[in-house]
């Protein structure tokens, strides 16, 4: 039954390298001094592009790995809950509810805290 | 002998495989035609190769009408490609090679990989197929077995998650190619591209969870077709539900695949050309492949959440032609005479198409319509926006169906997203913005604290 994705990852894999390894055979090639630098708008290159940058960068990695996770958590969650029969069931689905709205409050408790640090302010 | 689904899988990755190649081409061709209809011009139209147009206007009567553009330069997307493919395929020799050259097969794998769960037609009584008795060694046996099958590459009950775990895998082409380049535009480019789409999926995994919810805990794309497919109040699409949810859900898909006014990774003006400065050739082009791949995938991803997928018109009994034509039975399986559903199946598979194209213009229209974002406001739209919005949507989403009388939510889905819709309006601009986090500190030349000027020296 998964056959078949084999089939379509294996067209991917070869349109994709097949693409590459073509048009490097079929176009020219010339090579020089001036062509191999690195393009910085025609001025020489300053410096080496591996340098530090903003931190922001990283802590909003971090904050959607928070995020991600719980979304993750949720999927399974969201896939029962609604097959338990609502008030009207045996009462598993109210305990559900509740139990992933705790959770659900303690990532708005840290998305909160992340708003007053200032993670989301981009200026 | 094959399974019936194995066979039906082949071909639609046979079929869909070739028509998204096909299909990518022209619409940058497409894009082009947009573009200069919005700008008031003609676009390409040299590149006169009539594949056979010229003949159906002759036969037409009406080859006069198209006086000097009477192909529309359908040759575009050709030419484009052969030059593209004989371009110099250039590495410069400060990159690091490896990566430099694997980036773009990873951006356009994914994007090839990632619509398999999309289900162009629905379910199908598939009759088997038997070999003629005049093929030698195989003649008269049955070479496919029947079965039920669903017509679409990967039928998996979890296809939602597919498609939001594949499209994901995107980034790493673009980080992984802005990183390889060791050029400073790129790298840029690239740290842009990698916050701008983990920002965005979040917003976007969430709309996909609330939808999980108001179809009954199903992440199976065929079955959500098929709930919205029905007919009356059972039958009601997902954009009638969520309206809101259905534009969140729209933005986040531009800014997935990259597109303006999104376009922060690669926007010309501030970064050259972004993560793909370094870059030329095919090498280049399979990124913008990539993206429009991504694309015609988000679009068919909103299909098949907020459209109804292969469904013609919602609130009433769909498969209207299959039905009146017989390739449709009575349990709304497409019938087991070959020719019968194999028309029915390509009736959906055309609705289908037609709603993703119809999306992709709006894309173009959005695109050269709207500015570019600042890459500040970007932020702010997903951290301050959308995803306080769509945690809010989803506490109050999921009180309603709990609560919901008779197991009708959608009413109350309704209200939830219009009033989220007004609430938001009301209060965001209320709403604190944190502390300041940039110490200016003085720097003399900075645009920030002007330059003191020196005190007369003794």
């Amino acid at each position: 039954m998964f056959g078949a994705v084999g089939v379509l990852l294996l067209m991917a894999v070869s349109f994709g390298v097949g693409n590459i390894v073509l048009t490097h055979l079929l176009g020219p090639s010339r090579k020089g001094e001036v062509k191999g630098t690195v393009y910085e708008s025609g001025m020489n290159p300053i410096g080496s592009a591996r340098r530090r940058f903003n931190v922001r960068f990283y802590i909003v990695a971090m904050t959607f790995l928070l995020f991600d996770v719980e979304i993750v958590f949720f999927y399974p969650w969201a896939a029962t809950f609604t097959k338990l029969g609502g008030p009207e069931g045996d009462g598993l689905a109210g305990m559900f509810l509740v139990r992933m709205l705790f959770f659900l409050l303690t990532s708005v408790i840290a998305f909160t805290y992340a708003w007053r640090k200032g993670v989301f302010r981009y200026d | 002998m094959f399974s019936a689904q194995f066979f039906v899988s082949l071909v639609v990755i046979g079929v869909v495989v070739n028509a998204m190649l096909g299909a990518t081409a022209y619409l940058i061709f497409l894009e082009r035609k947009v573009a200069s209809w919005t700008q008031d011009r003609i676009g390409p139209n040299r590149t006169n190769l009539s594949f056979g147009l010229d003949d159906l206007w002759r036969k037409l009567g009406i080859d006069g009408w198209f006086e000097g553009r009477k192909h529309f330069g359908l040759g575009q997307a050709l030419a484009d490609g052969i030059k593209l493919l004989v371009k110099e395929d250039y590495t410069p020799p400060r990159v690091d090679k490896a990566l430099f050259i694997a980036a773009p097969a990873l951006a356009v794998i994914p994007a090839l990989v990632g619509w398999a769960v999309i289900p162009w037609g629905g379910l199908w009584q598939f009759p088997g197929l038997t070999a003629f008795n005049w093929v030698p060694l195989i003649g008269g046996e049955q070479l496919v077995a029947p079965g039920l099958v669903s017509v679409t590459a990967l039928p998996i009950q979890v296809g939602l998650l597919y498609i939001l775990a594949v499209s994901s895998l995107a980034v790493y082409g673009i980080v992984l190619g802005a990183y390889a380049s060791n050029n400073k535009f790129s790298f840029l480019g690239g740290l842009r591209a990698t916050a701008q789409m983990v920002s965005y999926e979040i917003p976007m995994g969430l709309c996909v969870l609330i939808m999980i919810l108001t179809f009954s805990g199903t992440a199976d794309t065929g079955l959500m077709v098929n709930l919205q497919a029905g007919a009356g109040a059972d039958g009601v699409w997902g954009i009638f539900i969520h309206p809101l949810l259905a534009v969140i859900f729209f933005i986040c898909i531009l800014a997935e695949c990259n597109r303006a006014p999104f376009d922060l990774a690669e926007s010309e003006q501030e970064l050259v050309g972004g993560f793909h400065t370094e870059y030329s050739s095919m090498k280049w082009a399979l990124f913008f492949l990539a993206e429009y791949m991504h694309m015609i995938a988000g679009s068919a991803f909103f299909c098949i959440m907020f459209l109804g997928g292969w469904d013609l018109l919602p609130f009433v009994e769909t498969e209207l032609l299959p039905r009146v034509i017989g390739a449709v039975d009575a349990d709304g399986n497409t019938t087991s005479s070959l020719i019968g559903g194999l028309i029915a199946v390509l009736f959906k598979f055309g609705t289908f198409a037609a709603k993703i194209t119809l999306l992709l213009f709006v894309m173009m229209w959005v695109r050269w319509t709207l500015p570019r974002f600042r890459f500040d406001q970007l932020m702010k739209l997903a951290w301050r926006g959308l995803i306080p919005m769509m945690l809010l949507m989803l506490l109050l989403c999921t009180l309603v169906i709990h609560f919901a009388p008779g197991g009708m939510p959608r009413v109350g889905l309704l209200v939830v997203n219009v009033a989220v819709f007004f609430g938001a309006m009301i209060v965001g601009p209320k709403l604190p913005s944190g502390p300041a986090v940039n110490r200016r500190v003085p720097l003399e030349g900075s645009r920030y604290s002007p330059v003191v000027e020196p005190t007369a020296a003794t």
